[in-house]
C-alpha cells in the first residue's frame, strides 16, 4: 500500500545530529569566519603598532631611556595578544549571545525540533560548539602576535650590550606566559557557555547581548569597591576584561614589572581553575530549564 | 486512496491553546488519513499557524491532546516517522546559502537516503538560486526553499504552513501538481494551510477549516461541497417557458428575473439531459451553464453560521 508507514532508520542519536549541525554552522557562518580574520588581522597589527610607538620612543626620549625589554618577542607577544583579547571576548559575547534569539525570531530553530532532535539535544550541541569559538578565536589572537612578535623581535635573552639584562630562561618568562594563557580557557569557555544560556534566557538578541556584557563587566565595574566583599566569579580571571587576569598579570611581567607577576600566582591560579566551574554549570542547567519552556 | 482503518498521521483532540493569558485555540479537532492531501483552512488569525505550531511541539498547549502517527507530540522527537517541515514564516539561516540550509538540514535529520539535494531543488524551481544567502531571498523563493528543505529524504508526513503564499502563477502550479503527486503516487500525507482557496478545492482530497480556535468542519473535499447548493443559469428571450420546464423536471427554486432563469440544483441534477429537452422544446437559450458549488461557498457558509451564532463572543 502506497501510504503505509516505513520506518526511518535512526543511525545517529538525537544530540549527534544536533552536534554536527551545530559544527557545520560553526565552520560554514560568514560572520564566524571574518571574526577569525578579524582577531588574526588586530593580533598583527597590535604588535607592528607596539613596534612604531616603541620606535617613536626611542626617537623621542632617546634609545637608552626606553626598556629595553620593549624590544624582545615575550612582552610583545603577550601584550598584543592581551589587548586582542578584549576583541576576542566582545566578539563571543556578540556571537554567542546573540545568536540563538535571532535564530528563534526568524524561526530556524523550528527545522532542527521538526527532525527528531529534542529541545535539550539542540540546546547542549549548541552549548558545546559554543565552547569552540572563544579557542579558536585565541588561538588565531595567539599565532597571530606571534607570527608578527617573532618576525618583528627577537626572541631571546634581553641584552644591552654584552651583558644579559634579563634571562628569559631564569626568569622563566616562557613558562609564565605559557601558564598564563592556559589559565585563560576555562574563564573563556565559561563565557561562551554564559553567553550561550543568555540566548537561550532572553527573546531579544539586545537584552542577551547587553546582559551578558554587563556580566563580563561588573567584576571591572566593582572591582574597586567591592572587592574584598565579592566572591571570586568567572569574568575575574578573563584574559582582557578580568581584573585578575593572568594573561594581562603575564605581560606586565614580561615588560619588566615585577609587582604584577606576585608569588600569589599560583594560589590565584588555583582559584582561576575552579571558581569559573559553578558559574559554568549554572549556564548549562538554565539553558535547558529556559529553552524546553520557550515558546517556538 | 485512504485508508480509514489506519491510525490517523495526525490527530488533534479538543486543543486549547493560550498566548499569554489570550486564549488562541478554544476547541481544535482535526484528524488527518495517512496518505491524504489536507487543506487546512481558515481566516487571518483564525488558529491556523498556531495549530501547526503546537502540531509539532514548539508550542505548549493547556488542554487536549496532539498525535503524529499515534505518538503524542511531546515525544515527537522519538517518533521514528520523518517529517517534513515549511511554516511560516520559512525560518531559513539566513547566513547560509539555501544550499547550505539544505546541507544542514540533512545534518540534523540524519537523512542519507531518499530525495537528495538536487533533486529537491529541481522540484521547487530554485536550483539557479541554490548559492543565494537566505536574507537575499524574496518572499516566494524563501517559501520554496522552505518546501524543499521539507522534501528532504522520505518525510512520511508534510506540514506546509501558506506554501503558496508569494508564489507566482507559474510557482503556484508547480507546487500544486508536485503535492499531488506526493499525496497520490507516493502516499505521502500532505497537511497545507492556504488562503487559496479554489486550489485547494482542486488538490485536497480533505480539507478542514478552523476560526476563531475553534474547528467549524471537517471532511472529504466532495462531501463537504456537496453540502452546498450550486446553481443553474439560462439567459432566454423566453424565460417563463424555460422556468415550466424547469420545474416540471422537479428543480427548486426557480426564478425569473428579465431574461434570466436561475434555479438551486442538487447533486443529482442531470444537466445533458435537461438541455436537451430545452431544446427538444424549441426555447431560444443563449446561454446556459451551472454554477457549481466552491469551497468559496462551504467557507463563507460556516463562517457566517459561525458569525451569526452568537454565542462565541
Amino acid at each position: 500500500m502506497p501510504w503505509m508507514l516505513t520506518t526511518t532508520e535512526v543511525t545517529m542519536s538525537s544530540f549527534s545530529r544536533a552536534l554536527a549541525g551545530e559544527l557545520y554552522l560553526f565552520s560554514h557562518r560568514r560572520s564566524i569566519r571574518i571574526a577569525h580574520l578579524a582577531v588574526f588581522l588586530l593580533s598583527c597589527v597590535l604588535v607592528v603598532i607596539n613596534l612604531g610607538l616603541v620606535t617613536a620612543a626611542a626617537e623621542l626620549k632617546g634609545a637608552e631611556l626606553i626598556e629595553m625589554s620593549a624590544y624582545n618577542f615575550w612582552p610583545q607577544w603577550s601584550a598584543a595578544t592581551h589587548t586582542c583579547m578584549y576583541l576576542v571576548e566582545l566578539l563571543v559575547v556578540l556571537q554567542i549571545a546573540g545568536a540563538l534569539p535571532h535564530e528563534v525570531a526568524s524561526a530556524a530553530t523550528r527545522d532542527p525540533l521538526s527532525r527528531r532532535i529534542s529541545r535539550t539535544s539542540l540546546i547542549m550541541a549548541r552549548s558545546t560548539v559554543a565552547v569552540l569559538l572563544p579557542l579558536t578565536l585565541f588561538a588565531c589572537a595567539l599565532i597571530g602576535s606571534a607570527l608578527t612578535a617573532a618576525w618583528l623581535f627577537d626572541a631571546g635573552d634581553i641584552i644591552e650590550g654584552n651583558q644579559v639584562l634579563v634571562s628569559v630562561a631564569d626568569l622563566g618568562l616562557d613558562k609564565a606566559l605559557y601558564k598564563s594563557m592556559l589559565h585563560a580557557v576555562l574563564p573563556l569557555i565559561t563565557l561562551s557557555v554564559i553567553a550561550s544560556a543568555c540566548g537561550a534566557i532572553f527573546k531579544r538578541a539586545v537584552l542577551s547581548v547587553g546582559v551578558c556584557f554587563v556580566m563580563v563587566m561588573s567584576p571591572t565595574m566593582f572591582y574597586s569597591d567591592f572587592k574584598e566583599q565579592l566572591p571570586y566569579y568567572f569574568a575575574d580571571f578573563l584574559p582582557a576584561f578580568g581584573p585578575d587576569s593572568f594573561l594581562n598579570q603575564t605581560a606586565q611581567f614580561s615588560a619588566g614589572d615585577s609587582t604584577f607577576f606576585s608569588v600569589e600566582y599560583e594560589e590565584m591560579a588555583a582559584i582561576g581553575w575552579v571558581s569559573p566551574l559553578p558559574y559554568l554549570a549554572a549556564a548549562v542547567l538554565l539553558s535547558i530549564l529556559f529553552f524546553r519552556k520557550r515558546s517556538l | 486512496m485512504v485508508a480509514s482503518n489506519a491510525s490517523p498521521a495526525l490527530e488533534i483532540n479538543q486543543l486549547g491553546l493560550r498566548l499569554g493569558r489570550k486564549p488562541v485555540l478554544h476547541d481544535v479537532s482535526l484528524r488527518v488519513e495517512p496518505g491524504s492531501l489536507y487543506g487546512l483552512l481558515g481566516r487571518n488569525g483564525a488558529g491556523k499557524t498556531t495549530t501547526m505550531r503546537a502540531a509539532l511541539g514548539l508550542k505548549s498547549f493547556s488542554t487536549g491532546s496532539i498525535k503524529l502517527f499515534s505518538c503524542d507530540v511531546r515525544q515527537i522527537h522519538k517518533m521514528p516517522q520523518m517529517l517534513g517541515v515549511a511554516l511560516d514564516p520559512p525560518g531559513l539561516d539566513d547566513t547560509l546559502s539555501v544550499r547550505q540550509n539544505l546541507e544542514l538540514a540533512q545534518i540534523r535529520g540524519g537523512i542519507t537516503g531518499g530525495r537528495s539535494i538536487d533533486e529537491v531543488l529541481e522540484l521547487v524551481g530554485l536550483t539557479h538560486r541554490q548559492h543565494n544567502y537566505g536574507s537575499r531571498l524574496s518572499h516566494g523563493q524563501g517559501r520554496r526553499a522552505a518546501v524543499a528543505r521539507a522534501l528532504l529524504g522520505e518525510p512520511e508526513l508534510l506540514l506546509l504552513d501558506e506554501p503558496l503564499s508569494g508564489l507566482d502563477p507559474q510557482g503556484v502550479e508547480r507546487m500544486l501538481a508536485l503535492f499531488q503527486t506526493l499525496s497520490q503516487d507516493e502516499g505521502k500525507t500532505v497537511v497545507l494551510s492556504s488562503h487559496h482557496l479554489r486550489e485547494v478545492q482542486h488538490i485536497c482530497t480533505h480539507v478542514g477549516l478552523i476560526d476563531d480556535g475553534h474547528t467549524l468542519l471537517e471532511g472529504e473535499t466532495p462531501e463537504l461541497l456537496a453540502t452546498m447548493p450550486s446553481h443553474l443559469e439560462v439567459r432566454t428571450s423566453d424565460p417563463m417557458s424555460v422556468a415550466k420546464l424547469l420545474t416540471a423536471n422537479h428543480i427548486a427554486d426557480v426564478a425569473v428575473e428579465a431574461n434570466v432563469v436561475t434555479a438551486v440544483i442538487d447533486v443529482e441534477f442531470n444537466r445533458e439531459r435537461v438541455l436537451r429537452q430545452l431544446l427538444d422544446a424549441n426555447l431560444p437559450v443563449s446561454e446556459f451553464f451551472v454554477n457549481a458549488s466552491t469551497l468559496v461557498d462551504v467557507f463563507q457558509h460556516a463562517v457566517d453560521a459561525y458569525d451569526h451564532r452568537g454565542d462565541h463572543v
